[in-house]
């Protein structure tokens, strides 16, 4: 799959709504010291009209966000993260918060917030989440980005890559 | 001016100096209930102390200039075997260079001769493009040390300006959590949970850039 497939498959599973970033930080992250201006930037926008420089950048905002606001703007971050692999800022947050919990040095979202984004992705949403893990997966695959990514995959995503059934 | 200022003395003769304190308080706490990052500590030191190192997270962890990751070690072991498998094809041409020479040497007819002598200027060529596929191989070896160096310098400042901006959350946190008075006794008890539930989010943000500080260690040359 290439860069292409991967915008279409994205479309296809995030609709390009305004997001509304009303208390975007209000569920878990009130003290993020950024939260007023990474607020500015996406209030209003769809994802693909966002400015993927600063989120990227600002990719510490997914460990503060609440979980409707999370899925809004996970588009970005999986775009930046197909394209760039282990080249992206986002890379290492995005692994930490897609990681399930229960590993022994779990320090991602923990088991609420997790259980809160699982609910919160429909099927299609995890499978772009399944195939941006997969092109870390394969781009490193002898690096620990890419052990890390297949480890994720692993713990919880590969059984929606495309082509799988759900668990 | 001249009126908040009368205003100021009037509220301190009707509440005396420590109502007058304890209004500012309650009012620091009120706002701090609605705000978000070091806004919402309602200490004006620790408020002060948290902008001040989240400066320091803008200008080391956020700013485009400064590399934060080393991308993978694999690149550095891929650029590493670059510059053994260009030195070992420019040891193979010398070696057969040599012999080409050699059988040069010996040869007695001149067709013979003139075609070693063609094949030797080609492999003089390659020498030379084997030379340069050494030096830029050496050179990407380099570059690739510094940008390893230099993203680890910067991970270290970035992780040290996180770590600050976390502890003076923690630290408004146990103050918060002594705080007695009836006035404020409910705004900091909801600042104290708002604090404990977006610990998570700084611990991820350490997290992240101790993973990349590994990942340099590993992808020095």
């Amino acid at each position: 799959m290439d860069s292409n497939d991967f915008l279409v498959q994205l479309r296809a599973a995030f609709p390009a709504t305004p997001i509304d970033a009303h208390d975007a930080f209000e569920q878990w992250g009130t003290t993020y010291p950024d939260a007023a201006a990474f607020a500015a930037q996406i209030a209003g926008q769809t994802w693909e009209s966002l400015d993927r420089d600063y989120l990227v950048r600002n990719s510490d905002a997914l460990g503060f966000l609440g979980t409707q606001t999370l899925v809004a703007v996970l588009p970005v971050y999986l775009r930046s993260l197909f394209e760039e692999t282990v080249w992206s800022p986002a890379t290492g947050t995005l692994l930490l918060i897609l990681n399930p919990p229960g590993s022994p040095d779990d320090r991602g979202l923990g088991q609420a917030r997790f259980d809160a984004l699982i609910q919160a992705l429909d099927p299609a949403q995890r499978t772009a989440i399944a195939t941006a893990l997969t092109a870390v997966a394969n781009a490193d695959a002898t690096g620990s980005v890419g052990r890390a990514a297949r480890a994720v995959l692993d713990g919880y995503w590969t059984s929606f890559a495309k082509g799988r059934t759900d668990p | 001016m001249r009126r908040n200022l009368r205003m100021a003395v009037v509220i301190s003769l009707v509440l005396g100096p420590s109502g007058v304190a304890l209004a500012d308080l309650e009012s620091d706490f009120k706002d701090a209930v609605s705000k978000e990052g070091c806004e919402s500590i309602p200490y004006s030191d620790l408020r002060g102390n948290c902008t001040s190192q989240q400066t320091g997270v803008t200008d080391w962890c956020k700013n485009s200039s400064r590399p934060v990751t080393c991308g993978s070690e694999s690149i550095t072991r891929d650029l590493k075997k670059k510059v053994e498998d260009s030195k070992k094809n420019v040891d193979n041409l010398k070696q057969k260079k040599r012999d080409l020479e050699d059988k040069k040497s010996r040869a007695t007819d001149d067709k013979e001769k003139d075609r070693l002598g063609k094949e030797i200027e080609q492999c003089e060529r390659d020498l030379y493009d084997g030379n340069k596929a050494v030096d830029q191989a050496v050179a990407d070896v380099d570059a690739r040390k510094k940008l390893v160096e230099d993203a680890l310098y910067n991970i270290e400042k970035c992780i040290d300006y996180r770590r600050a901006v976390m502890n003076v959350f923690a630290s408004a946190q146990d103050k918060v959590r002594g705080e007695t008075d009836a006035k404020i006794v409910a705004f900091a008890r909801q600042l104290r949970d708002k604090y404990e539930e977006s610990k998570r989010g700084h611990e991820i943000a350490i997290k992240d850039k101790e993973n990349a500080r590994s990942t340099c260690k590993d992808s020095r040359p």
